[in-house]
């Protein structure tokens, strides 16, 4: 009974185990999705970042560019001025023939070629260095006829007034305005791009600026949140673990405790085994010798009373020896493993072969009746007490006739022992099963009321089962049923 | 027998168990003489003389019982089969006991049988011809000095 529960408290962790499981493998699920979002945030977080560096790196490109063009444009405007102030002094000088006019035109000659070289450094837009490129011999043209005419004034007025009246002068001056305007046009029309360029990009720089901020306040809720879950479930999990070493506290205690019992009910059989047993024998003992050594001067009803105490001293150690083997089936351990039912029938018929001969039985085995997963000396106890049921259990006069045989089902062998004996009452068919029930006076068929107690218990031990059919005409058809080895090995 | 030892000692408690195990040995015909102890420290005690004293006079084999006052049956057990010349002297467990921890205790300690005291006197009778038989005449024990 104590076992029994024992067994309980084992099942019932099971469920448990179970629960715990689950339990682990749904909050899983959470943290993954929230770690993945995390992830991709983050990613997505650094990329924009990338893309924004990207893009300011342009805007800070296009607005150096932006700065150049306007210095290209001040330098063209500039060399425009020191063309035409050269020209502007050649004109005073041959006007006048006054050398002090001859200073701004020096002046100015030098700084134009200084101009156009830094123009030269600066322009990169391969039209504007065609622009240039065309510029640079007509101004040298035009530095070469002022040159002329200033040498040329040098000697006679009439002479340098000649050269400036072919026009010659003019037309190139002409030239150098158009290819100026043109310059500066160009160079307008390429800041005004790149202005628009420039704010272009400042436009795209702010969105994705603005972008990052989002994806940034988004990563740091996401990574609280994940955080968050973390935490929990190190919460969830402590107290999972909590929980568990808390259950296997008391199982440990409770084991401890039913331990603790067994010892008591082993000592308790222990006591019954000696001490009940002893005053037993002295009585079955002393009988024996008062019929042997006083049988000369005992009356024929003394010698009837000593046989009597001598029958009853048989049926207490009967009785004592089936309680005994009866809590020894609860206590004891029981391995299963394979076991020839042929093998184990066959020992107990060795057992009881003097009963068989006595009474004269026919007993049958149906061979073979197969390999069943069991406890051999277990199992033996059982078919021992099916067996001296059968045979007991005739009506007087009658030959016991015992069958066995056995049904194999796949996964459960079922070993059936009829025999054509008195029968049960269907009205007790299950009563028989517990410990003590007798449904015959001692005086009619002896026994203890135990034995299929023993049977019933032998199988549980076992994982079999055990009953009895109701009987078809006379006779008793009972049934034990053990896992076949067969379906044990294919699972 | 190599042997002159010739007593058995019966190291049991119970007053009707000694006597019928007496009467079974009479009527099996043992000539060799009975020494009871009544408890494990007289058995040890009486061991212990025996040995000093006389070595002849040791036990050709002892029954012991387990359940026994004072000293228990498995000290006795024990306390033989670690001494250095009576660890030579079989020990035949007579007991009620039949649990398998017994068995295996008493196995373990160096037991050379064990028994279980039958309930029928004609049982008892038969076993105490087999012991006769087998451990008084067919086996052979060691010289105890």
């Amino acid at each position: 009974m104590i076992l029994s529960d024992a067994r309980h408290a084992a099942r019932s962790l099971a469920p448990n185990g179970e629960r715990r499981t689950a339990s682990e493998r749904l909050p899983r699920r959470g943290p993954a999705l929230a770690t993945g979002t995390f992830l991709i945030a983050a990613a997505l977080l650094v990329i924009s970042a990338v893309t924004l560096s990207v893009f300011l790196g342009r805007v800070a490109e296009n607005r150096a560019f932006v700065l150049r063009t306007s210095a290209i444009l001040r330098g063209i405007a500039e060399l425009h001025v020191h063309v035409r102030a050269a020209e502007t002094g050649q004109r005073g000088f041959i006007l006048t023939g006054e050398p002090r006019y001859l200073a701004p035109y020096e002046k100015a000659i030098d700084l134009v070629w200084a101009e156009f070289r830094s123009l030269e450094g600066d322009v990169r837009d391969p039209g504007q260095i065609a622009r240039l490129h065309r510029l640079r011999p007509l101004i040298e043209d035009k530095l070469g006829e002022l040159a002329r005419t200033v040498e040329l004034r040098r000697e006679s007025f009439e002479a340098a007034l000649a050269v400036v009246r072919t026009d010659f002068g003019q037309k190139l001056t002409e030239d150098i305005d158009a290819i100026i305007g043109e310059f500066e046009r160009a160079e307008q029309d390429i800041m005004v791009s790149r202005s628009r360029q420039l704010e272009d990009q400042a436009q795209w720089a702010t969105r994705i600026s603005a972008f990052t901020a989002v994806l940034a306040v988004a990563v740091i809720l996401l990574g609280v949140v994940w955080l968050g879950r973390q935490q929990a479930d190190a919460g969830l999990l402590a107290a999972e673990r909590r929980f568990r070493e808390g259950l296997e506290r008391q199982v440990e205690s409770r084991t401890e405790q039913l331990t603790q019992v067994n010892r008591e009910l082993d000592a308790f059989a222990y006591t019954i085994s000696h001490d009940l047993r002893a005053p037993l024998r002295a009585m079955h003992g002393y009988a024996d010798a008062l019929a042997e050594d006083y049988a000369a001067i005992l009356p024929e009803q003394g010698r009837r009373f000593t046989q009597r105490i001598m029958a009853a001293a048989s049926r207490m150690e009967a009785l004592i020896q089936d309680i005994l083997t009866y809590s020894r089936m609860s206590r004891e351990e029981v391995n299963l493993r394979p076991v020839s039912l042929d093998e184990v029938v066959d020992r107990v018929l060795a057992q009881v072969r003097s009963q068989i001969d006595g009474s004269g039985a026919e007993i049958s085995v149906e061979r073979p009746l197969g390999v069943v997963s069991a406890h051999s000396p277990t199992l033996q106890q059982a078919f021992d007490n099916l067996i001296a049921n059968a045979l007991k259990f005739v009506a007087p006069g009658e030959k016991p006739r015992i069958r066995i045989r056995a049904e194999n089902s796949g996964e459960w062998v079922r070993v059936w022992v009829e025999d054509n004996g008195i029968g049960i009452d269907p009205a007790h068919l299950e009563r028989i099963f517990e410990p003590f029930q007798r449904l015959h006076g001692v005086e009619t068929y002896a026994g203890t009321g135990i034995g299929l107690a023993i049977v019933r218990r032998s199988l549980e031990r076992m994982d079999g089962r055990s009953g009895v059919a109701p009987g078809e005409g006379r006779g008793s058809r009972f049934w034990i049923e053990l896992r076949s080895t067969n379906a044990e090995a294919a699972r | 027998m190599s042997d002159a030892r010739t007593t058995v000692l019966v190291v049991e408690d119970d007053p009707d168990d000694r006597a019928l195990l007496a009467r079974a040995f009479q009527k099996a015909g043992v000539a060799m003489p009975l020494r009871f102890a009544v408890d494990g420290d007289e058995a040890v005690a009486y061991l212990e003389g025996a040995v000093r004293d006389l070595p002849d006079s040791c036990p050709a084999v002892i029954l012991l019982d387990l359940k026994l006052p004072r000293r228990s049956g498995f000290e006795v057990l024990a306390w033989i089969k670690g001494h250095p010349v009576l660890r030579r002297v079989p020990v035949i467990i007579l007991t009620s006991s039949s649990e398998s921890v017994d068995l295996k205790r008493a196995y373990d300690l160096g037991a050379n049988s064990y028994l279980v005291k039958p309930a029928r006197p004609e049982d008892l009778l038969r076993m105490v011809e087999q012991i006769h038989a087998y451990w008084l005449r067919l086996n052979h024990a060691a010289a105890l000095p």
